[in-house]
């Protein structure tokens, strides 16, 4: 094949369908004469990719909420374990068996009822507890998904399946692969930006681009300060620094002409370009303050709450990104260790954590449907699995992982729908359970990516983000009415 | 009888009492070190794969010499009868008398006149099954079929089941129809045979060489290392423009000297010469120069951290546990060190896997010496997967369990054999002809792996030393429990005596030595946990038992396996041996692949841990066996493997071409057939250590714990492990970042720690893999962040600083001599005078910047910007 034939394949990405490309390839790796892993021009590994068919959303917010939060304390009402309050769990739900763990692991016999009040809310008429208040005027846009299941009852190897769809580290994370099949819409930003204070438990593992190729990584924007790490020249040098940036490029030019058959090397002089260009953008998109006091109030940048102030920094973050055309923003919503994990006052956690993030999630919502972009940016807010209704220590919730509710909106996600049910105490998934997997094929269909068509070759096989077995389902509902 | 013989074979040696000294030698030789020949029949049941071991071994090992080509002293080893004929010293294989067969002697090692094979002794293992096979009878394995015959044997055979090439009744060939049989791979690695042409004309070239070396001075030795180093070479060469000339395609000159010494020294050792070892090379006249650089390379200890850093990369090498918790391995550096003592004392590569994989089974007493402790420490390579701490919390052991042997198999299949073991987990492989339960089968191996956080490493001398340094501080610990024993309970002297002694004790106890201990792992006992296939690889369903076996497409039957001492299953000893020995087509060919992929940039074969359908096929087929078979023969050293490459005329070439077209109308742009060397992007480490060196700031550092670089603190507060840590929070399970004074993480990067929740910046920047998976190849992107950690970071405004002083020493003020230097230094060569100008201009332009606020040290800042800037060239971080 020849190489002006490969470099247009590469860059037609998706649009051509990766299965030609890849085979193309394949074919030239098994004749021995390519390299293995070259899906992407190395010059322009952001460039935009045509999706697989028209999209519903063209880019994500994921919001992350770290630790697991109790989701029949704030969304997926259940008035038997109100009723419970205290009572054993009923025979009928014990006698199941868990395939991870044990969901008794650590917990009494003893349901235990959150102490907050309900009401329904919207046309949809779906009940919210106070813990949400903010949210709850939104919750007409919400598609929520009360069914989820997670394959592991523990925090890194859950964190690990929501973001790379793999409870074993080691593979790309959603944002990487909505990257690699996309590129993003603003070359002179990363295409894959993660805000936070606190990051999953499991560490680099849960944004990590694993064997893509590095430019799909996730990077992290700061929420004060300069927003990339080493974006500002050194102190004292920024009058100097494109004098020394010319003075290298002069030298790389004439080294780069004497090897013309190393592309690399150019790739290297654009990147500096790139890296300059970068600064004033991503310095730029740093400046709330070019934002009304409203916007900045109704995200909470000014409350008395330090920890709602930052997790609204970086809601309007996130929107200033999407704005300048960042692909996938992820923000985890944590301010120490503990995020929702309510082992030992799952009150107290709760409350903490739903008045840190209902005020700016709420705000986020809003100011994106305001200017638009609600229609084609999807939103999604969901933990690595929920909590138990069964009473730990004396007034705590241990993981749970058979039986959980995530929310998307925006992006072409059917407004105002409830997909699936727990139980009556919400202990487990009962009606449309839906794994991880799923819900991921689901997002990469609103991207406009069929999810098996999104494959990268390595160690002899063919990675996807829904696993090399094919074996998923759309979430039925979510993106338009079920079949 | 047995003296007469024993006489035959002593008859060189001049005095005749040594005859019952080896007698005695012999027995004492076999009893200490294979009781089971002499105590234990062997069972009937393994006499045939027995037989195909021994067989196979004498074909790998002694018939190049004792066969139909050669036959060395007479004896001819490629036949039972031939064996038993023997030779001129008599008879080699008596059935059934290990005392009496020659070959037993010969490969024991006990008569210094009859040491066979001469290069290098058998492992013990292999001696050990040769013995067997003698003592069992020494049955002859099964004729190989006359090649292009299908023989069909009938299902009721009793003979054990063949390879798929051969026999009907092998599963693979049934699960797969016959087919995936032509597999590359699967073929014996082809010697000698495909290259006859290379022969003849390397031939010529020896006999030139010959008449070269031929000077009386020189050592018969000497001579014979370079005659066969430059037959050797030019066979590499012979093949490559064998290729080349067929399409036509002229290969390149030979690069000058200067990018040879960049070269050789970035890959050898991941370092930059000095300015001063470039001269001294450049300026060499001697006909030797080459290979004397290169010998002096090779044994300089930088090599072995280069060479440990790129098999770091295969075995996913971390200090840490990763997962929630991601707790430091405080032992896990004692592996990183023994991979690089083992590169720089060019350990026989079969014996490292065998050390890697069993080297606790490999001993059968504490260790007695160094080596005996790396083999120990060498088993720290069953532990470097990662560990989910957390998961006993969850009840979730039996999931890890099952993840962490997952996770050894597949690293072990990738690693040594470059089979893709990973995708026959859950179902039979899609391409290669590997079934479902091979991946259990070779993770039957690892069945009864069980943790040891405390292996003692430590020799007998400093053990005695430590015991009775010990037992005196005991003694007088004893004596002051007595006294308190004695002291009144009552009176305030007796109670604050009781407590002076109390502290006296705790002093002592602290002055107590402890034993040198490794992380390190053992089997839980003679008996293995059942092994069973799992259905979709889902721990919770276990479908049928399997007992440890090597692919089955070779070799369906269960693997021979004895315990080597009652406390152990002899599994992975078994493994090893098996992986080690040339009877397999893979691990052989896997390293040179591995060493190739590391002098040219990309392998013989492109996907170095793919060696099946889906992987690349090899360019060079009959290169890739040659060399294969080479390093065999040469005792799997890989340092004359680096050596074998590198005098070839085809490593040295450029890398350059004039231009665009004149590489497109090579009719191979993309260089695949080597007509010339490949400029590559210098990885992480080398990339920050040539840093280092460079800017004059590297420590000298070559073994121990690792150090942790400083790291910017809102990256260590985003983990909340590391958070929980700082807060005294995880109850001494080190789960933090330890940092350790700046200058003295000025290291190799070998020497950092590696952290798997969160990486090095830096080196994460340049490409640095994930250690959770095998990683046969860097990655090299060019993205934005590279360019603003080198020209923006603390660190790369650190080396330019460092470096502009060190130039200002060198050169003093004058700004000329300034430029001149700072060329020398980084880029081993001086500027051309557009590239003076360029830097004269910066001088003085940033010179004047500068004076607004620092008028004192205004040209020194401005020598750091041009240090920066030329810190940033893509010639300093590309090695043509």
């Amino acid at each position: 094949m020849s190489h002006n034939r490969r470099e247009f394949l590469l860059q037609t990405g998706l649009g051509f369908g990766s299965v030609a490309l890849s085979a193309l390839l394949a074919e030239e790796l098994r004749a021995g004469t390519a390299p293995p892993r070259n899906l992407i021009d190395p010059l322009q590994p952001l460039a935009e990719r045509l999706p697989h068919f028209a999209p519903k959303a063209k880019r994500v917010i994921f919001l992350f909420q770290y630790g697991g939060p109790s989701t029949f304390d704030l969304l997926d009402y259940k008035p038997e374990l109100l009723r419970l309050n205290g009572k054993a769990v009923p025979a009928v739900l014990k006698q199941q068996q868990d395939k991870v763990g044990g969901v008794f692991n650590h917990c009494k016999d003893e349901l235990m009822a959150g102490p907050w009040k309900w009401a329904q809310h919207g046309q949809s008429g779906h009940w919210v507890s106070e813990l949400l208040p903010h949210t709850a005027r939104h919750i007409d846009k919400l598609c929520q998904v009360r069914s989820m299941v997670s394959e592991s009852s523990n925090h890194a190897p859950a964190t690990y399946l929501m973001n790379t769809g793999a409870i074993l580290g080691g593979k790309p994370s959603l944002g990487s692969w909505l990257t690699y099949g996309l590129g993003s819409i603003n070359r002179n930003l990363p295409g894959f930006v993660l805000l936070f204070k606190v990051g999953g438990l499991g560490g680099s593992a849960n944004w990590s681009n694993a064997f893509l190729p590095a430019a799909f990584q996730g990077t992290q924007f700061r929420h004060e300060g300069s927003p990339v790490l080493n974006l500002s020249p050194p102190e004292g040098l920024a009058g100097v620094q494109r004098s020394t940036i010319d003075f290298a490029q002069s030298l790389n030019r004439k080294h780069s002409m004497k090897r013309p058959a190393v592309p690399d090397l150019d790739g290297r002089i654009a990147s500096y370009e790139l890296a300059w260009r970068m600064q004033s953008e991503a310095l730029d998109i740093g400046e709330l303050t070019q934002e009304t006091r409203a916007t900045q109030d109704e995200y909470g940048l000014h409350d008395q709450n330090s920890a709602m102030a930052m997790y609204g920094r970086m809601c309007l973050l996130s929107r200033r990104l999407v704005e300048k055309g960042v692909r996938f923003v992820q923000i985890y919503n944590a301010v120490d260790k503990l995020g929702w994990d309510g082992h030992s006052d799952n009150t107290d956690y709760h409350q903490r954590n739903a008045a840190q993030t209902d005020q700016p999630t709420a705000a986020l919502l809003a100011d994106l449907e305001r200017r638009g972009l609600l229609d084609s940016t999807l939103v999604i807010w969901a933990g690595e699995f929920g909590r138990t209704p069964m009473m730990q220590g004396n007034n705590g919730r241990n993981h749970n992982p058979y039986g959980f509710t995530i929310w998307m909106a925006g992006g072409g996600v059917t407004p105002g729908a409830a997909i699936g049910a727990t139980d009556e105490i919400g202990l487990r998934a009962v009606e449309e359970v839906q794994s991880v997997r799923n819900l991921h094929a689901t997002i990469l269909t609103a991207m406009g990516i069929s999810p098996d068509e999104l494959f990268f070759e390595t160690s002899g096989r063919q990675e996807r983000l829904t696993g090399v077995a094919q074996s998923w389902n759309l979430i039925p509902g979510v993106l338009g009415p079920p079949a | 009888m047995l003296t007469n013989r024993i006489r035959l074979i002593s008859r060189s040696t001049i005095l005749p009492p040594r005859t019952s000294l080896t007698v005695m030698a012999l027995i004492a030789q076999l009893l200490l070190h294979f009781p089971a020949v002499c105590l234990q029949a062997v069972m009937a049941d393994e006499l045939p794969a027995l037989a195909q071991q021994a067989t196979s071994l004498l074909k790998a090992r002694c018939v190049s010499c004792h066969g139909p080509d050669k036959q060395d002293g007479g004896l001819r080893l490629d036949s039972l009868d031939a064996a038993r004929v023997g030779g001129e010293r008599g008879s080699a294989v008596v059935p059934g008398e290990i005392s009496q067969s020659l070959l037993v002697e010969a490969i024991l090692f006990t008569n210094a006149d009859l040491q066979m094979p001469p290069k290098k002794k058998l492992s013990d293992r292999e001696i050990s099954i040769l013995t067997e096979w003698v003592a069992s009878g020494a049955v002859w394995q099964m004729p190989d079929p006359p090649p292009g015959t299908s023989p069909t044997r009938g299902s009721d055979d009793a003979t054990p089941i063949g390879d798929a090439l051969t026999d009907s009744r092998n599963p693979i060939r049934r699960l797969f129809n016959g087919e995936r049989l032509d597999l590359w791979s699967l073929k014996p690695v082809a010697t000698a045979g495909g290259i006859s042409d290379a022969g003849n004309k390397s031939e010529a070239a020896v006999s030139e060489a010959s008449a070269a070396a031929d000077s009386p001075d020189q050592s018969g030795d000497a001579t014979e290392a370079a005659t066969s180093a430059i037959h050797s070479s030019q066979v590499i060469d012979h093949l490559i423009r064998q290729r080349l000339s067929k399409l036509k395609i002229l290969p390149s000159p030979e690069a000058d000297r200067r990018t040879r010494i960049r070269r050789l020294t970035f890959i050898l050792t991941g370092l930059p010469p000095t300015p001063d070892e470039a001269d001294a090379f450049i300026a060499d006249e001697s006909p030797d120069a080459w290979n004397n650089l290169v010998d002096r390379l090779l044994s300089s200890p930088s090599y072995g951290q280069r060479q440990a850093q790129l098999w770091l990369d295969v075995v996913r090498y971390a200090d840490t546990n990763g997962y929630e918790r991601d707790e430091y391995r405080p032992l896990a550096w004692q592996y990183r060190d023994y991979v690089i003592r083992s590169f720089n004392q060019d350990k026989p590569f079969d014996q490292f896997i065998r050390e890697q994989l069993a080297g606790d089974e490999m001993l059968n007493a504490p260790p007695a010496t160094e080596a005996e402790a790396d083999a120990l420490i060498a088993t720290g390579f069953l532990r470097l997967g990662q560990w989910d701490s957390t998961a006993s919390i969850f009840q979730e052991e039996e999931r890890l369990r099952a993840e962490m042997m997952a996770d050894l198999t597949n690293t072990t299949g990738a690693a040594f054999l470059g089979l893709t073991y990973s995708c026959c987990q859950c179902h039979d492989h899609k391409y290669d002809p590997l079934s479902q339960a091979d991946h259990y089968r070779l993770r039957a191996f690892f069945a009864a792996v069980k943790p040891v956080d405390d292996q003692i490493v430590e020799l007998p001398e400093r053990l005695e030393q430590i015991r009775s340094h010990n037992a005196a501080i005991d003694s007088k610990i004893e004596a002051l429990k007595l006294e308190q024993t004695q002291l009144s309970h009552d009176d305030d002297s007796g109670k604050a005596r009781r407590t002076e002694l109390d502290q006296e004790i705790a002093e002592l106890e602290s002055q107590k030595k402890k034993p040198r201990i490794a992380m390190a792992a053992a089997d839980e006992g003679s008996a293995a946990p059942p092994m069973h296939v799992l259905y979709q690889g889902d721990f919770h369903t276990p479908r049928e038992e399997v007992s440890p076996g090597f692919p089955s497409v070779l070799d369906p039957n269960p693997a021979v396996v004895r315990p080597p001492r009652d406390n152990s299953t002899g599994r992975r000893l078994a493994l090893a041996d098996w992986l080690a020995s040339p009877a397999n087509p893979w691990t052989a060919r896997v390293l040179v692949n591995r060493v190739w992929q590391q002098h040219f940039g990309t392998g013989l074969v492109a996907t170095p841990n793919d060696f099946g359908y889906s992987g690349a096929r090899p360019v060079h087929p009959e290169l890739l066996d040659w060399l294969a078979g080479q390093f065999i023969s040469e005792g799997w050293s890989v340092k004359k493997l680096h050596r074998l490459i590198v005098t070839s005329a085809t490593w040295q070439m450029q890398s350059s071409v004039p231009d665009a077209e004149s590489s497109a109308a090579s009719g191979d742009p993309g260089n695949s057939l080597l007509w010339r060397q490949n400029t590559r992007r210098l990885e992480a480490e080398s990339l920050r250590d040539a840093l280092l060196a460079v800017s004059g700031l590297l420590r000298p550092y070559s073994s121990g714990k690792p150090l942790w670089p400083a790291m910017p603190d809102e990256l260590l507060k985003a983990q909340p492990a590391i958070l929980e840590a700082e807060k005294g929070g995880d109850d001494g399970r080190m789960q933090g970042w330890y940092t350790d004074e700046l200058e003295a993480t000025d290291v190799r990067s070998i020497f950092l720690v590696r952290k798997r929740a969160i990486s090095i910046p830096f080196l994460q920047a340049f490409d640095l893999p994930d250690s959770t998976v095998s990683c046969a190849r860097r990655d090299t992107t060019v993205v934005a962040p590279q360019a603003l950690f080198l020209l923006n970071s603390p660190e790369g405004l650190r080396f330019a600083n460092a470096l502009a002083e060190k130039i200002r020493q060198k050169a003093g003020n004058d700004p000329a001599k300034q430029i001149r230097c700072l060329f020398r230094e980084a880029l081993t060569r001086s500027p051309d005078e557009e590239e003076f100008q360029l830097s004269t201009d910066l001088l003085i332009r940033h010179t004047e910047y500068h004076r607004q606020n620092s008028p004192d040290r205004a040209h020194q800042l401005a020598l750091t910007d041009l240090c920066r800037a030329v810190l940033n060239l893509n010639e300093f971080l590309y090695v043509d």
